[in-house]
């Protein structure tokens, strides 16, 4: 069983990417779209829908609180908008302890995966 | 973003707020967007969703930033004991280090979010549970905030002038009647004798209609005379412009007008140049000077305000009483102060006039009172039925969470047993309860926001200040309150009963019931009962009182009837005989017109206004300072009763010999004959054939007529205000300048009226047609009030019975549930079917009984302080209690038998193997 790691003062260690472990699937989500390149907030949306084929469709709410408690977390941040891109809308990037992140979250993942496989169906 | 969501928005964090507000608004905007060619059905389904989204999004957010605060908090006080307030710098990075938690706070708050994670959980597990609660309870809250944000709005929230409560509003008193109006001569000696006031000011009483001409088309416009010192008075000046000056308020002086906000910008398009410049107000020029601020209203909508022409022959006489008087105590001075200085120049006036003034004053009533009294009583009445309705849904929840706890005694024990604190479980349980009350305040939230609009929509004719409706701090304060209340109110039960049971005892009890909770479960049901019990009297009552109001007889025809006024400008007909030839024109050419099967005029329609006077029998004159029986005064041309279908009792109706030629003076001054009707005819000749009789009527000077006929009485007003004794003058006797016109259609009432627009134009192009209408819809609006009443009391009292039965199923299946074992040894021992349905009906039916005792009392109470509102029944009536308790029972029954039919399905063989 995977466990939170809390430090002695109740706080994570923020350099630990295991402590940010099981990722929801919509943080999980969000971070292999900020992953491919910096997107303003409905681009994300957008993009989520599409790839989780509309079965993680967040409420415009519950998807502001994710990026608030993902920018707090260090997972993400803001970044200005691309050349190509609309000026008026935030956009947002992921930061390289978001990607050690994903990455553990990646590899938690396969564990279960394989663990998920080897286990016989019950009789 | 919907104004609901714009609301919702802003109660988000500050923080959280600052940062995201916009970007949330831009994707509500594009999602919108998205789905703006999409069927409404899908849109609403977003709209639903967003709703619930920020709603969550909310309780979240809230709950991170009041722990983020307390860690922040915490972590300054501890810093501050143990290092004298210097900041703690990490060693490796010279940074402050992240704030620390003590130890009791961190476990609170892991306790917390433990606890609601738990809760949330089980009660995904049970959607139909959670579902049941959250409704009954948004239901509850949802339909009291909206009327609560009514109550708000008409009745607490003060009027909309400076230091409103000092205002008054004076009515012409008498011992007849203590709610007439004032006459000019008797204003004036009010306001230059007084000093309980900053300077008294009048109004006209009633609202009149003026055409309001130039440009396109004349208008008919609301309008309502005024003297100089009104707007000072009540604290208000002109957006634009300025008010009257006193040398406007007298005969003959510059015609001036001020116009309303809400005209000038539609009659004007809102231009400010018209300002200073000319209107044209029955074919004469008038100079506008100002426009009223935004949203004044005083008492009922006015479009148009002039000056009161002091001076002018009507207005120095002291028995003509139209005005009604507007004051602002001074600082200092009390309501009965002023009063009694008024009662005391009243005495002086009736010693000065003691023809006119004997026993009249001027009653002071606060203003307040004035504009929302009238539906006081009926918002008052609302409020209670809703605490009512409120009331049942908690007491519904209690049940279902008593019967829930019943069931979870052994998980709880299991708890207790492991270690967790009595405190501690009676947080996780308040928790769930005040989730589900949260949740169910959300829901009531959205309701009532559709719930005031409704209300608003359904009362918004017979409700003052309707404009000034919405939703405030107050109210929003009031749901939260009874949110969390009820959340306390019914999670307290439970969870006390839970901690106080030894663990032991209710692990070893299982799923069986407890005496105490049974006793508490069946004291619920027996209240649910009693409450819609006597809600649905009440309920029944106004139903029964609104159906005798539509059946009470108006006493003429009112179907294929329409009626419309006609106001000749002074300037084109300035004569009386130029009036009259252009009526008898008019009724001359409407007799040939096709789709009108009979035409005739009157001064005043029934259902719009009065008029009234003195008579009595020629021969026997009224005890002195007395003024004989008091009547409805009107003029009409011959075939009036005719064509509205008021029937002729006795003698015959007017013929054209007894028009006279016109004295100028009051109403049928000059006739020699007059018709009465039934009612007065009761009244001044009991018993007796009036028809032949003389009287003498009071028609400015006293006037010696003769009664030609009796014709059945109408209905002046609303059915509730009964039937007046009435007077018919011949016109002709005195023509006026305005008559109205009822039109007996041929088919439809319709066509009826487009042929009087193309008589009317036909003589005169430049006339417009007011107040057209069609009579059964006056009639239908003199008992809207008492129609939103029935319908609202009446949806609230079918809300509370469904509430009631569903409380009564949800005890008896427990009880059902709880004595598995029990039932299933009786129907092993050989116990029919029947004889186990009757053991769960009776449980169920005595309950329902003991309710009803409950009920009767209380709807006795009730319904007496309903006594006002009553007509055609009375408060003990026994169709409305017989009927309502058969209801009940016929609703009770079903909820009864079907638990005890599952009774009867248990499996007496299972029930043993799972002891």
């Amino acid at each position: 069983v995977l466990q939170r790691r809390e430090g002695k003062d109740g706080s994570r260690d923020p350099k630990d990417p295991q402590a940010s472990l099981p990722l929801t699937p919509l943080t999980l989500q969000i971070l292999v779209t900020l992953a491919h390149e910096p997107l303003h907030g409905y681009a994300v949306v957008k993009e989520v829908r599409a790839a989780t084929d509309g079965r993680i469709n967040p409420g415009t709410g519950t998807f502001y609180s994710a990026i608030h408690r993902m920018s707090e977390e260090g997972l993400i941040e803001e970044v200005d908008a691309p050349e190509d891109g609309d000026g008026r809308r935030r956009y947002y990037a992921i930061t390289s302890f978001g990607v050690e992140v994903l990455q553990a979250e990646a590899q938690r993942l396969d564990r279960v995966v394989a663990q998920a496989r080897a286990a016989r169906p019950s009789s | 973003m919907s104004r609901l969501h714009a609301a919702l928005a802003r109660l988000l964090p500050r923080a959280f707020r600052a940062r995201y507000l916009s970007e949330i608004d831009a994707m509500m905007a594009a999602r919108r967007a998205e789905l703006a060619a999409a069927r409404p059905g899908r849109r609403a389904a977003l709209w639903l969703r967003e709703t619930g989204d920020l709603l969550v999004t909310l309780a979240r957010e809230w709950c991170r930033a009041i722990a983020a605060g307390f860690a922040a908090g915490a972590s300054f006080a501890a810093r501050s004991d143990h290092h004298g307030g210097r900041r703690q710098l990490d060693p490796v990075d010279g940074r402050a280090r992240p704030p620390s938690l003590p130890a009791r706070s961190i476990e609170m708050f892991s306790n917390l979010s433990a606890d609601l994670r738990f809760v949330l959980r089980t009660l995904a597990r049970q959607p139909l549970f959670t579902a049941l609660v959250v409704l009954t309870l948004g239901l509850g809250i949802g339909a009291t905030t909206a009327v609560f944000t009514l109550v708000d709005s008409v009745l607490v929230r003060p009027l909309q002038y400076p230091e409103p409560e000092r205002l008054v509003m004076g009515y012409g008193a008498f011992p007849l009647n203590d709610s007439a109006s004032v006459s000019p001569p008797d204003y004036l000696d009010y306001r230059d004798r007084s000093t309980s006031f900053e300077p008294l000011a009048a109004i006209s009483s009633w609202v009149g209609t003026i055409a309001v001409g130039g440009g396109e088309a004349p208008e008919i416009a609301r309008m309502r005379q005024a003297s100089a010192e009104v707007f000072a008075t009540l604290g208000v000046s002109p957006a634009m412009g300025r008010s009257f000056r006193r040398d406007e308020t007298i005969a003959g002086g510059p015609r001036v007008a001020l116009i309303s906000d809400g005209f000038w910008r539609r009659r004007f398009g809102a231009d400010p140049g018209v300002i200073g410049g000319d209107i044209v107000l029955d074919e004469q020029p008038a100079t506008l000077i100002g426009v009223l601020p935004a949203g004044f209203e005083l008492i009922t909508p006015t479009d148009v305000w002039l000056p009161l022409p002091f001076g002018d022959d009507d207005m120095t006489v002291r028995r003509f009483h139209f005005l009604r008087v507007i004051g602002r105590l001074r600082d200092g001075v009390a309501l009965h102060g002023a009063q009694a200085e008024i009662d005391s120049i009243a005495a002086d006036l009736a010693e000065a006039y003691p023809d006119s003034n004997t026993d009249w004053t001027m009653r002071l009533v606060p203003l307040h009172e004035v504009v929302v009294g009238r539906v006081k009583q009926s918002l008052l009445l609302l409020l209670g039925a809703v605490g009512a309705v409120l009331l049942i849904a908690c007491c519904n929840v209690a049940l279902l969470l008593l019967a829930r706890a019943a069931r979870r005694g052994p998980e709880i024990a299991l708890r207790n047993a492991l270690g967790a604190s009595g405190g501690r479980i009676v947080r996780l349980l308040l928790t769930e309860s005040l989730v589900l009350a949260l949740a169910g305040g959300g829901l009531g939230l959205i309701l009532a926001a559709w719930g005031v609009d409704l209300l608003v929509g359904m009362a918004a004719s017979d409700l003052p200040r309707a404009g000034s409706v919405a939703v405030s701090g107050s109210v929003l304060g009031f749901s939260i309150l009874v949110t969390l209340g009820t959340g306390l109110l019914f999670g307290l039960a439970p969870a006390l009963r839970l901690s106080r049971t030894g663990s032991l005892a209710l692990a070893s009890q299982g799923r069986r019931a407890t005496g105490g909770g049974q006793h508490l479960r069946g004291a619920l049901v027996i209240g649910q009962v009693a409450l819609s019990f006597a809600l649905l009297v009440g309920a029944g009552l106004m139903i029964r009182s609104f159906l005798a109001m539509t059946r009470a007889d108006p006493g003429y025809a009112a179907n294929e009837l329409a009626s419309a006024s006609i106001d000749l400008p002074a300037t084109r007909y300035e004569t009386p005989a130029r009036q009259k030839q252009f009526f008898d024109r008019l009724f001359e050419r409407l007799a040939s017109m096709n789709g009108i099967a009979r035409a005739a005029g009157i001064d005043i329609m029934p259902q719009t206004a009065g008029n009234d006077t003195y008579a009595y029998p020629e021969g026997s004159p009224p005890e002195p300072g007395t003024q004989g029986f008091n009547a409805q005064l009107r003029v009409v041309t011959p075939g009036y009763f005719d064509a509205m279908g008021i029937p002729l009792r006795r003698g015959r109706t007017f013929s054209a010999g007894d028009v006279v030629e016109g004295c100028g003076g009051m109403a049928g001054c000059g006739s020699a004959v007059v018709i009465i009707d039934e009612p007065f005819a009761e009244e001044i000749f009991p018993g007796q054939d009036a028809v032949g009789r003389r009287i003498v009527v009071d028609l400015g000077e006293p006037a010696h007529v003769e009664i030609v006929g009796v014709v059945g009485g109408v209905l002046h007003w609303s059915p509730a205000d009964g039937r007046f004794g009435t007077m018919y003058f011949p016109f002709g006797a005195s023509p006026r300048a305005s008559l109205q016109v009822a039109l007996r259609a041929a088919s439809d009432a319709d066509a009826a009226l487009a042929a009087l627009r193309a008589a009317v134009a036909e003589i005169d192009p430049q006339l417009p047609l007011a107040e057209v209408n069609r009579m059964s819809d006056l009639l239908a609006a003199s008992v809207a009030g008492p129609r939103v009443r029935a319908r609202l009391l009446g949806g609230f009292a079918g809300a509370a019975l469904l509430l009631a039965a569903a409380g009564l199923y949800g005890v008896l299946a427990c009880f059902v549930t709880e004595r598995r074992r029990e039932l299933g040894v009786r129907l092993a021992l050989g116990a029919d079917a029947a004889g186990v349905v009757r053991l769960v009906v009776r449980q169920g039916m005595r309950l329902v009984l003991l309710g009803l005792a409950v009920g009767v009392l209380a709807a006795a109470g009730m319904s007496r302080a309903l006594q006002g509102l009553l007509f055609g029944v009375t408060a003990s009536d026994p169709v409305s209690f017989g009927a309502v308790g058969l209801i009940l029972a016929a609703v009770a029954l079903p909820a009864c038998l079907l638990p005890a039919w599952r009774a009867t399905r248990v499996d007496p063989i299972e029930v043993m193997r799972a002891e």
